[in-house]
Formats: structure tokens, C-alpha cells, sequence
């Protein structure tokens, strides 16, 4: 044994470095793999103002927000500008330049606590901005809808169009 | 003397040897929580980079990466671990990503967030704390000595 020890000691001293550049490796295989096919696939740069946001409002993904719709557990809020032809049934509209003009409309038929699902075309910037300022008017049980209507849609949500709208109400409104 | 024993004398290494029941029990204690932990955190990488986001440390161009990257590398290690392949080698990377939670984990102490620490995947409403640095100081030192000494038999 004492003969191999000058053999053994550089290969002893540089085992453990080789294991974990081994298992490094196989986890950046396994981590690589699992990115590309799994979808939607998480882009490689983040934006961060998405992740800032979640710090002042819960963010819902799609499934999980169309569950709550089904269940009646959340007040749809559109926060898109002008007058869209698709979004998500019994929308209020409360756009970000719009917003007290808006909200004067509806007030009366939203509570403070209803539990709001505010969403917009993807940007949660704007969806953020304009649930910053239901929560200046008490509104308290606010969340934001991850991603567009495309990915509401893609979960399986309904979505109601301008055709259905104004077969319904005549033409009038957005909600 | 056993033939690993023999080997740490004749290198003139620093491995010591442990029980083999010791080694077991602290490589399934810190390899087990490291599988664990990496579950909830593989299928939802999103909810993870939220929760990495949380800390404030990580720049825009390595959020996602790590999101993705520091999962695998947990079931990797921990699996490792448990198995008794490449020990020192996944000791050693849990001692590194241990050192990385634990200097995360400081940081947000010292800077008063009052955040969830997602060390076991994006449901985990641990607060960041004290605690959770001594739960991680108890993995280092299980890491350690597996990273430092052989059982007194060769792993299976």
C-alpha cells in the first residue's frame, strides 16, 4: 500500500473536483432538457419588473385564475385601453388612463371586498398600476392575472367578444 | 486497519473514517432533504424565479438560469448523496449551494426583508430567519463530514 501512495495521492486530491464537475454536468444536461421541452418555456433573461410586481399584488396563473372564474371566487377587471372586442365575461372596465371616469361607473356594482382578478394585454405594469389604485379606494383582495388573455384562453377560459356583447346588452358598455 | 482507512494513512490525507451507520444516516438526512427539496421547485421554475426574485440579489440575466439550473442540481446532489456515487463530490457541491442559500438568506436578514425563503419550493411560507440559517448550519455540518470522511466501508 505505501508504494502506491505517490499515485494515488494527486488522483485522491483531485476526485471530488472531478465527481462534482460531473454532477454539475449532468444536472445542467437534466436542467437543459427539462427548458426545452417543457412549455411555456421560461425565456433565459428575466424581466425583473415582473417580479418586482409580485411583491405588492399575488400573481395567478391562467388554470388557476379560470378555476377561480368558474368557481365565481374572483370579479374580472380589464384594464386595457379603449374598447377591446374580446376579454373575459363579466369584465369591468377600469383602464390606467381612464381609471376615476371608469371606476364612477361601476363603483356601485363592486364591493371593496370582492375579490378582484385584474388583467390587461400582458403588460403587468399597467395591470399592476391600475390595481395600486383600487387599493388606494379599499379595495383589498386584489390578484393579477399572469400573462394576456391568449394564455386565459389557452387555459381553457372563456372569452366573450363584441358580437355576444352586443347581442346581449344591446351594444351598450363593456361590462 | 480497512483498505479506505489504509488509504487516508497512506496518502497522508486529512480523511478521517466515520461509522458506516453515521454515514448513512447523514447521507440520506442531507441528501434526502435535498432531493425533497428540489420536487417543487423542478415543476414550477416560474414560482421558483419568484422566489429567488424575492431576495433582491440576483441579476436579470441569471434569475432564470438559476431558477432552472439550482433545482436539477439539488436532485443531482442530493440523489448522489443518497446513493453513495460520487460522494465527495455532491458533498462538496451541497456544501457550496448550502453556503450560497445561507449568504442569501443573511442578506435579506440584514437588509429587514420580510420574505418567504422557498427553500422547499414556491408553497413554502418559511419566513427568512434565524432558523432557517441553523437548519442550514446543521446540513453544512452533515455535508462537511461526508465532504471530509470516508465510512469505515466503501459506500454502496
Amino acid at each position: 500500500m505505501a508504494e502506491s501512495a505517490p499515485g494515488i495521492r494527486p488522483f485522491a486530491r483531485a476526485r471530488p473536483l472531478r465527481e462534482a464537475s460531473l454532477l454539475l454536468a449532468l444536472a445542467l444536461t437534466a436542467a437543459g432538457l427539462s427548458w426545452a421541452v417543457r412549455t411555456p418555456r421560461l425565456p433565459l433573461r428575466a424581466d425583473l419588473a415582473v417580479y418586482e410586481l409580485d411583491l405588492g399584488f399575488p400573481l395567478v396563473p391562467a388554470a388557476e385564475a379560470v378555476a377561480l372564474f368558474l368557481d365565481n371566487a374572483c370579479v374580472p377587471v380589464d384594464t386595457r385601453a379603449g374598447a377591446p372586442a374580446r376579454r373575459i365575461p363579466g369584465s369591468f372596465a377600469l383602464g390606467q388612463e381612464t381609471f376615476d371616469d371608469d371606476l364612477r361607473e361601476v363603483f356601485d356594482f363592486l364591493s371593496p371586498a370582492d375579490p378582484l382578478l385584474v388583467y390587461g394585454d400582458g403588460n403587468l405594469l399597467v395591470a399592476a398600476a391600475v390595481a395600486g389604485r383600487l387599493r388606494e379606494r379599499g379595495f383589498t383582495d386584489i390578484r393579477l392575472l399572469q400573462g394576456s388573455l391568449d394564455g386565459w384562453e389557452q387555459a381553457g377560459g372563456e372569452i366573450q367578444t363584441d358580437d355576444v356583447i352586443q347581442a346581449e346588452e344591446g351594444g351598450a358598455g363593456h361590462d | 486497519m480497512t483498505d479506505s482507512a489504509a488509504v487516508g494513512v497512506a496518502t497522508g490525507s486529512r480523511w478521517r473514517t466515520i461509522p458506516d451507520w453515521m454515514d448513512l444516516l447523514l447521507r440520506f438526512l442531507v441528501g434526502g432533504t435535498f432531493v425533497y427539496a428540489s420536487f417543487d421547485k423542478i415543476l414550477d421554475p416560474a414560482g421558483f424565479a419568484q422566489s429567488i426574485a424575492h431576495y433582491r440579489l440576483a441579476p436579470a440575466w441569471l434569475l432564470h438560469p438559476m431558477a432552472m439550473l439550482v433545482p436539477w442540481l439539488e436532485l443531482v446532489a442530493g440523489g448522489a448523496m443518497i446513493l453513495g456515487f460520487a460522494r465527495r463530490g455532491a458533498a462538496w457541491l451541497v456544501i457550496l449551494m448550502l453556503a450560497m442559500f445561507m449568504a442569501a438568506i443573511g442578506s435579506a436578514m440584514a437588509r429587514g426583508l420580510d420574505i418567504s425563503c422557498g427553500c422547499f419550493g414556491t408553497e413554502d411560507a418559511h419566513a427568512v430567519g434565524l432558523s432557517l440559517l441553523l437548519r442550514d448550519l446543521a446540513l453544512l455540518a452533515g455535508a462537511v463530514v461526508l465532504a471530509a470522511a470516508r465510512a469505515t466501508r466503501r459506500s454502496f
